[in-house]
């Protein structure tokens, strides 16, 4: 089965201890997608993109990226295939500048620009997410969209194969999420295949080729965004059962 | 960063050649207090490299120090001179390797401990083996160095430590460790490699603080391990070093110089009392300037120049 598909996610499974929080969920992502990672809290969402990014190991199954087993291997290795991240609760680079975060993105990667190329890497890319112009404000002092978008701009400097992007439109104003939506969208024409976690539907309406819903650990459907999210089981799982509780 | 060369540049310059300077003054007092801030220098620079972007506290110094000191004291007799400070260097370069590999993974606190245990745990096994099988505590290093030789060795092995401090935050290394250092997390997903980073600078570290003890050891004369492994000598490279301000590379050099001074008159007039010092210089750290002499200047700097 695999071959085309750019990530293979078989069988996965990861305990916290008593706590199933992922439970042998298996699903493929294609090249160039924009695939939304959905669900309720608490649903093993996050901790899924953890195992993909390698942050996390998994408990029992395998990840496939581009046909190479990357479940278990350290983050920096999945980064330098190709992987890059963004997180839930942003984390900024304190005592770095804007600038030298967004640099941080790129002279380690697979790319390994330095000097000059990687100061010009670094302010295109802010300038890409609305930053041009504030390379050098104490990252402190940003608002908490700012940081964000420091934060994709790090994430996406590398020129990325597969972007984890990890709830980053949470949080922004109807204008900001019009951006944010565009700008997703413009990076995934850059070629860059795309897996986002997100709450706002949408956005995930408006991104997504495909769904993928997990409730409870377990994937409960996946496909285009308006079947999955007609599933029964997906309107069970964010409404409560039509037996009511 | 401020980028402000000139003023810094001949500061330095000044700085340097009032060092090379120094002993034509041939005045033994100023050479003394010129081989003890060398000393210090060159020990407190080196470990605010590792330590200043990581934040990884090493109370090893003492461990590393009295290994050089050692080295020498067994090889005084019968291997050349030069030889004798590449072998103690190496030695101070694998034990840091070795502890780095199997410590820097830890977080911050068990890497402290570690580091303190370490310098105790060698000056035990040093002890035991003097007392059962050399008959002797201490050993005595007889050479035919004088203090200005001693003086001139620190001075140049203060000017590689500045040379490989002003390459290393040029440096993708230096770069590296300071993401490390604001957020490992982060580092890791962006390729970098935080083991070997934080490893290398912990042998460069190790290696410089044994080389000092190597060059020391003719001027101690006689070594015993109380004096080699005094772990006084790691909590006052700390204190030297975080006084100073650890996030320039002439930070340390600002705690050094007054806390030399202090020391050395405050050992002339109630020997007993050095320790008192060091808990107040601890104090007055923590409570008034965490970010150091050079953090604080830094920061002066900048209001002045705000409101220009």
């Amino acid at each position: 089965m695999r071959g085309s598909r750019l990530l293979e996610v078989s069988h996965v499974t990861k305990r916290f201890g008593g706590l199933q929080a992922v439970d042998g969920v298996s699903f493929g992502v294609d090249p160039n997608q924009v695939v939304g990672l959905i669900g309720p809290n608490g649903s093993g969402k996050t901790t899924m993109m953890n195992m993909i990014s390698g942050a996390l190991r998994v408990t029992s199954g395998d990840i496939f990226f581009q046909d190479r087993l990357i479940s278990n291997r350290p983050p920096r290795t999945i980064f330098m295939r190709g992987v890059s991240r963004t997180f839930q609760l942003v984390r900024p680079l304190a005592g770095l500048t804007p600038l030298e975060s967004v640099m941080a993105g790129v002279v380690f990667s697979r790319l390994g620009l330095w000097g000059r190329e990687a100061v010009k890497a670094a302010e295109r890319a802010l300038a890409r997410v609305g930053m041009g112009g504030r390379e050098t404000q104490p990252m402190a002092a940003l608002t908490y969209i700012d940081q964000k978008r420091v934060e994709l701009a790090r994430a996406m400097v590398s020129q990325p194969t597969l972007l984890l992007l990890d709830e980053w439109l949470a949080g922004l104003n109807p204008t900001e999420l019009g951006e944010g939506i565009e700008l997703v969208r413009s990076i995934q024409q850059d070629g860059t295949t795309i897996i986002l976690v997100e709450h706002l539907m949408d956005a995930i309406r408006s991104l997504c080729d495909t769904c993928v819903v997990m409730n409870a650990g377990q994937l409960i459907a996946q496909g285009a965004p308006d079947q999955a999210l007609q599933h029964p089981e997906v309107i069970a799982a964010y409404l409560g059962d039509s037996d009511g509780v | 960063m401020t980028r402000s060369i000139k003023p810094s540049t001949w500061i330095g310059a000044i700085f340097l050649i009032a060092l090379i300077a120094l002993p034509w003054l041939e005045n033994a007092y100023w050479l003394t207090l010129g081989i003890s801030m060398l000393m210090y220098g060159v020990l407190a620079t080196s470990w605010a490299l590792f330590s200043g972007p990581t934040h990884y506290i090493s109370l090893a110094t003492a461990a590393f120090y009295g290994i050089g000191a050692y080295g020498v004291g067994l090889g005084i007799e019968s291997l050349p001179y030069p030889l004798l400070l590449a072998l103690c260097t190496l030695a101070g370069a694998i034990v840091a390797a070795l502890v780095g590999l199997a410590t820097l993974r830890l977080s911050g606190v068990y890497f402290v401990i570690f580091t303190l245990g370490l310098a105790e745990f060698i000056r035990q096994v040093v002890t035991w083996i003097q007392n059962n099988f050399t008959g002797s505590r201490g050993m005595y290093v007889l050479t035919d160095f004088t203090d200005v030789d001693i003086y001139y060795q620190l001075l140049a092995l203060g000017a590689m430590v500045a040379v490989f401090g002003l390459w290393l935050v040029r440096s993708k290394l230096g770069f590296a460790l300071r993401v490390i250092g604001s957020d490992e997390t982060v580092a890791a997903h962006v390729g970098i490699d935080s083991a070997r980073s934080k490893v290398v600078l912990f042998v460069f570290s190790g290696a410089v603080a044994a080389l000092t003890g190597a060059i020391m050891a003719p001027r101690l004369s006689y070594i015993e391990p109380s004096m080699a492994f005094s772990p006084d000598l790691s909590f006052q490279v700390v204190i030297m070093a975080l006084l100073g301000g650890v996030h320039k590379l002439w930070g340390p050099l600002l705690g050094v110089i007054p806390l030399t001074l202090v020391w050395e008159f405050i050992a002339a007039v109630m020997p007993t009392q050095t320790v008192l010092l060091l808990g107040l210089a601890f104090l007055i750290i923590v409570y008034f300037i965490p970010q150091g002499i050079a953090g604080w200047l830094s920061a002066w700097a900048k209001r002045g120049s705000d409101e220009r």
